[in-house]
């Protein structure tokens, strides 16, 4: 499990990789809590969803408290580039409802800022494979 | 078919865990709570039995022949 940060304009966007599950999903948690807690005006956050091959109920805890946190910064979380099998499991369990879903990375940072979506992405590229272990 | 046990203490999870509240604004929902919600929505059956001070799990998806899940 992989998880890495970058900033376009005013959103900070965390890329996961791997398997979102029991061995896991705390060290994503802790992540993505101390990159919304690093904000200091109300988070913009888009996690980059599609490294993500496999999600399990406790992965969904991770990213309910990374929601809430934002939520009660006055803050939003989005996500992006679900692969089915984990977009199968948003939708039943009806995370679709509290956390909007994109297409893609660029429309999730649309929804945020003009300034964030016409960012070029090579500007705010993500570490390589070497990043920081979730 | 996946099967599974334990000799832990009597529990059908089944039966016995609350029901899970997938209503709601992202203030209003619980963390957690979700595991057994999302076994019952994606297993076509699922069994609990308890014999000799064993709990046994029998979750059941039914396969297309190219086998996989629909």
């Amino acid at each position: 499990m992989e998880l890495n940060d970058a900033r376009y304009a005013d959103v900070v966007v965390a890329r996961l990789s791997g398997r979102l599950d029991q061995k896991t999903s705390d060290g994503v948690q802790q992540g993505l809590v101390a990159l919304v807690e690093a904000e200091t005006g109300p988070p913009c956050m888009t996690i980059d969803l599609s490294g993500i091959e496999y999600i399990s109920s406790v992965g969904l805890r991770a990213l309910m408290v990374a929601a809430k946190k934002c939520k009660h910064a006055e803050g939003k979380l989005v996500v992006a580039a679900l692969q089915p099998v984990v977009l199968e499991v948003f939708q039943i369990s009806k995370f679709d409802k509290i956390i909007p879903i994109f297409d893609s990375l660029r429309d999730a940072l649309a929804s945020f800022s003009e300034a964030a979506a016409i960012e070029p992405v090579a500007k705010s590229a993500f570490p390589s494979q070497s990043g920081n272990p979730a | 078919m996946v099967t599974f046990e334990d000799n832990g203490a009597a529990y059908n999870p089944f039966e016995e865990s609350p029901e899970s509240d997938v209503d709601g604004t992202v203030e209003e929902r619980e963390v957690g709570g979700l595991g057994v919600f999302l076994i019952r929505e994606l297993m076509d059956d699922v069994d609990y039995t308890r014999r000799d001070d064993w709990n046994h799990y029998e979750l059941v998806k039914h396969l297309p022949r190219d086998g996989v899940a629909a």
